[in-house]
């Protein structure tokens, strides 16, 4: 009976190759959308849990009031709070500490290969709390000594060719000392917070005054609980522990937590400091929505193509059910054909998931992979889906059809109820609503960022190759290194400052303050120290007043305002007003100026404001001081070069400052691909949306085609008799397509709010957006509208073409 | 072996009301071969499904080998239809999908049979009705005389006590039509019991006797000596 089923299946798939087709690649789509989010999905909710002990690791987190009531969480801790909590708390198996300090050059001890990397140390508990894996060396005792230092396999080989790497030596500029590779780390996983090249024993730096550091927020601190331990009992502990040793002159109300490790990746908006990439709950719901969506649509598809086509077997199943085949038999049968469409679509989706995997994983910046290695939850899961979606998709027909009785199926009369026309317009309605505000959030989405990457920011970000500072030397001989640059042919004009508009770096703020004003009142505001070449370098227009003068050693106390400044500041002509800097914010918190002594300078100029943060921010008011200022040093060459001769330009500038410094490599970024970054996420939005407006019209083209199908079928003899009278076949399709087009309007009814709020929402966050115009709205709708008459007037033509002596035949 | 009494049936839409079937009463015996005749619309069809236990009576009394069926639920019919009726239709309906040795092989798999006993029947029938070397060839590759043996041989396969012949031959020339009519003669000088409904006076003249039906009820019944042209 079942090799009967399937034989009788595979042929009837076989035979009505078009709807097969459909079937197939409806169900495939749908298969293969659901794999690549749930291998999306699963690769997010293991983040960080691949981890033995994962369940018992917990990250301090401190919590910052300050007296006006701000508050902050930060990523931190002093050294002395992972110390002593180990050292006191019985609860607390272990801890490791970790921070960067800075970056540092470094190269192999027999080598001038020398790279610029991010200078981590840590503690040996690193390697003993976490499951990375060393390729050689020992997890136990790697970290221990000073001037030890673990690699990555992939450092390894870029340091010494090979990742046989234990036993050789590193040297770094800022020590005599050269380290020894104790370890060598295979790759961090994606999905760890973790991803740093090298890793140097904290005990090396001892004596940096770590003994007394109860109260920085340098340390990202991880903490190794007893399974029994309550965390929220130990971070008690902790905070008594910590209250007992701090200095009391803080005025800031803190408090620390304990999060669990497993939290961290989806837990840590407002968390500043949280290393690696966070995750978002609602992506993984939305995503996980359309998941299930599409699929169920796919299997809501099928039903409809498969009860669509049943007029045409409408003889076969009554033979069968003659001559003797029960109801649970032909059930049977419906659910092999189900399951064998769904099985050849399971494959198909398999291989189209190989393929678009690469260019999946560049989309999300994962290393999803599919295969025998796969996690096994992977593969059951697909299994699963496979026999749901099977008898999802089989269940209708199986039920419906062969309840029929056999004397109804030999007159091909299904008996149609409403019910069944209205449930399936229902269903295109709602799929042709979600195409049309998929195609609303397209079209917006890359209008803004075509608005907000051509506006007028104040200055011509195009053109300008920023180049890092990245040493004393370099810094010193910056005069000259600005020379040299500017007598390269391409070189247009160079600047040299502390920061750069749309800045990836911090940047700092500093607080304001008039004489005449209490020192309550005072304003925060942006800080970046410039020469005299900044504002033409950067094409930005001095409004009033005069800009820096070459050299000039008293301009080291005057400063340019932008105009959003001056304006907060009330000075509207520059007449070297007298302003105070007292305090100045490179991350968490103001500091006082060295000695509690206020920056003191007057105002010369103002210049127009121009954008230097992302356009999501409004615009700021900045205090533009001259590059020799006590509150920034300069860190950035900015050059404005032609286009022409890039790579040749690009080498002339490196061996310039190698000329200064060999040692360090040239680092350079073109300021318009930094401010491009601002929109990344945006622009993956984008492309999520345009293909989820793909896939909805796919599928909902689908919907509407087997609709189109039913109907056309339905009313053959409609059709016939119509013809057999006079229509024309023009005025057939019209009659025919007419109905789908109103679902299609209806979809649009309903799309066009849900739309518009949607992303009126989104570019709530953008201080700088387009208007939601109605002609994107019509657009979009017009898009609908043309799709869906493509598809149903294929099956209009068809039917309207036929002949009616046919048509009228079959009834 | 069929006794019906009083047999009614009535199609109802919103405001028409059809007796398809009027008090209709009318016994076979086994082994007979009877004609059912009339016009368009006469009810004779109606009648056949309800002998064929694919329609219920809205009225009267059906006895099949001697049980009352009237109120038999559609599974008990199916039960009782595929263990003892076979059929033949005008328009033949084999399945497309399946070869000819697997559309006559069909009723002994929801049987429960087994492969070699089927393997068995079919060829023993396919023989039979000289249809053999077609074997696995699909029906729209057959001739309409040769998609009838097939037929034929698919009602026969479970050896059925009743065959049933709507207008078998309706959609054949002389030639086939004649050697369906033998084929059908044959099976009920094997014992058989025939009920063929026609318009051809020429087929019905195989049968013994010939029931006339007119507007839902029996007009008149004919033995064959008794046959007019």
């Amino acid at each position: 009976m079942f090799k009967n089923h399937i034989k009788t299946a595979w042929r009837h798939i076989w035979r009505n190759k078009i709807f097969t087709f459909i079937n197939v690649v409806g169900l495939s789509v749908g298969l293969t959308s659901f794999l690549l989010i749930a291998l999306y999905i699963f690769d997010e909710v293991t983040f960080d849990r691949f981890h033995q002990n994962a369940n018992n690791i917990y990250r301090l987190v401190e919590h910052r009031t300050t007296p006006e009531g701000k508050e902050t969480k930060i990523a931190g801790t002093g050294y002395q709070v992972s110390a002593g909590a180990q050292a006191n708390l019985p609860e607390v198996k272990n801890a490791v500490r970790l921070v960067a300090l800075g970056r540092a050059n470094v190269a192999p001890s027999n080598s001038t290969n020398i790279f610029y990397e991010d200078f981590w140390i840590s503690s040996p508990g690193f390697l003993q709390i976490f499951d990375f894996k060393l390729l050689q060396g020992n997890g136990q005792t790697a970290l221990k000594a000073p001037h030890s230092v673990i690699v990555t396999e992939e450092m390894a080989r870029k340091m010494f060719g090979t990742t046989n790497a234990l036993g050789k030596s590193i040297k770094v500029d800022r020590e005599p000392t050269p380290f020894l590779v104790t370890g060598v780390l295979k790759n961090f996983p994606v999905n760890s917070q973790f991803s740093f090249n090298l890793l140097f024993s904290e005990v090396t730096y001892q004596d940096a005054g770590f003994n007394t550091d109860w109260d920085s927020n340098n340390f990202y601190t991880y903490l190794l609980l007893d399974a029994k331990a309550n965390p929220q009992v130990v971070s008690g502990k902790i905070n008594q522990l910590v209250a007992a040793n701090r200095k009391p002159d803080n005025q800031d109300k803190r408090q620390l937590t304990l999060q669990p490790l497993k939290e961290v990746h989806f837990n840590s908006e407002g968390i500043e400091g949280t290393l690696g990439k966070t995750g978002s709950l609602t992506y993984i719901y939305v995503f996980s929505l359309i998941a299930v969506f599409v699929l169920l649509l796919a299997c809501i598809n099928y039903t409809n193509l498969t009860t669509a086509l049943f007029s045409k077997r409408a003889k076969e199943i009554g033979v069968r059910k003659m001559i003797g085949a029960s109801r649970k038999t032909l059930a049977n049968q419906f659910l092999a054909e189900a399951f064998l469409t769904t099985f050849i679509s399971l494959v198909l989706a398999l291989t189209l998931v190989k393929l678009l995997l690469p260019y999946f994983n560049g989309f999300t910046e994962k290393q999803l992979s599919l295969g025998p290695g796969t996690d096994y939850r992977i593969w059951l899961g697909t299994a699963i889906i496979m026999l749901l979606v099977g008898g999802l998709s089989g269940i209708y027909p199986a039920l419906f059809q062969s309840r029929l009785n056999p004397l109804v199926l030999f007159k091909s009369k299904i008996p149609v109820g409403n019910d069944s026309i209205s449930l399936r317009q229902f269903l295109v309605v709602m799929q042709f609503a979600v195409s049309i505000v998929m195609i609303v959030a397209t079209l917006v989405v890359y209008r803004q960022i075509k608005y907000v990457s051509t506006k007028d920011m104040g200055f011509t970000k195009s053109q300008l190759l920023v180049v890092d500072i990245n040493s004393g030397k370099v810094r010193q001989g910056a005069e000259t290194i600005k020379n040299e640059f500017a007598k390269i042919a391409q070189v247009k004009g160079v600047t040299v400052s502390s920061r750069v508009p749309g800045e990836w770096k911090n940047l700092p703020k500093v607080k304001v303050t008039q004489n005449n004003t209490a020192p309550a009142a005072d304003h925060e505001m942006f800080f970046l120290g410039v020469d005299d070449k900044f504002l033409p370098t950067y094409e930005i227009e001095l409004l009033k007043g005069r800009n820096f003068r070459a050299g000039s050693l008293a301009d080291s106390s005057a400063v340019l305002l932008n105009q959003t400044a001056a304006h907060e500041l009330g000075i509207t002509e520059p007449s070297g007003q007298i302003i105070q800097i007292p305090a100045t914010n490179f991350g968490s918190s103001f500091d006082p100026m060295p000695a509690d002594k206020p920056y003191r300078v007057r105002v010369v100029g103002i210049v127009k404001d121009f954008n230097f943060q992302s356009l999501r921010e409004p615009l700021a008011p900045m205090v533009l001081a001259f590059h020799k200022n006590p509150v920034h040093n300069i860190d950035y060459f900015t050059a404005r070069v032609s286009a022409a001769n890039m790579s040749e330009t690009i080498k002339q500038m490196e061996a310039v400052l190698h000329n200064i410094d060999q040692e360090h490599l040239f680092e350079y970024h073109f300021l318009d691909s930094q401010w491009d970054l601002f929109y990344r996420e945006d622009k993956i939005r984008e492309t999520i949306f345009l293909m989820g407006a793909a896939l909805a019209i796919f599928i909902g083209c689908l919907g509407l085609f087997g609709l189109a199908t039913f109907a056309a079928e339905q009313r053959t003899k409609e059709i016939g008799i119509r013809k057999v009278l006079g229509a024309s076949i023009q005025s057939v399709v019209i009659m025919l397509s007419k109905d789908f087009l109103k679902l299609v309007f209806i979809a649009a009814i309903i799309a066009f709010p849900v739309a518009w709020y949607a992303m009126h929402q989104w570019l709530q966050d953008f201080a700088y957006r387009i208007n939601l115009s109605w002609g994107i709205f019509a657009l979009a709708g017009g898009i609908g509208v043309l799709i869906a008459l493509f598809t149903v007037s294929f099956q209009a033509i068809r039917a309207a073409v036929a002949n009616p002596v046919k048509s009228l035949r079959s009834e | 072996m069929i006794k019906i009494e009083n047999l009614e049936k009535v199609y109802r839409t919103e405001e028409v009301e059809t007796k398809a079937l009027n008090k209709v009463s009318i016994e076979v015996n086994e082994g007979e071969f009877v004609a059912i005749m009339g016009p368009s619309g006469c009810g004779k069809s109606t009648l056949l499904n309800i002998l064929g236990l694919l329609d219920e009576p809205d009225g009267g009394s059906f006895k099949f080998i001697g049980t009352e069926i009237s109120k038999f639920n559609e599974r008990n019919r199916a039960d009782l239809r595929k263990k003892n009726i076979g059929f033949v239709f005008q328009s033949f309906n084999l399945i497309d999908e399946l070869t000819v040795f697997e559309n006559v092989e069909l009723p002994l798999i929801y049987l429960g049979v087994s492969a070699a006993e089927r393997k068995e029947k079919v060829e023993k029938v396919l023989e039979k009705m000289q249809i053999m070397h077609r074997r696995n060839h699909f029906p729209q590759q057959l001739s309409g005389g040769q998609q009838q043996r097939v037929a034929v041989a698919r009602a026969v396969i479970n050896n059925p006590k009743l065959i049933l012949a709507d207008e078998p031959t309706g959609n054949l020339d002389s030639t086939n039509g004649n050697e369906v009519m033998e084929l059908l003669t044959e099976l009920n000088e094997a014992g058989t019991t025939v009920i063929m409904v026609t318009h051809s006076e020429h087929d019905a003249r195989y049968a013994h006797r010939i029931i006339r039906l007119l507007d839902g009820e029996v007009v008149m019944e004919n033995v064959r000596e008794q046959f007019t042209v």
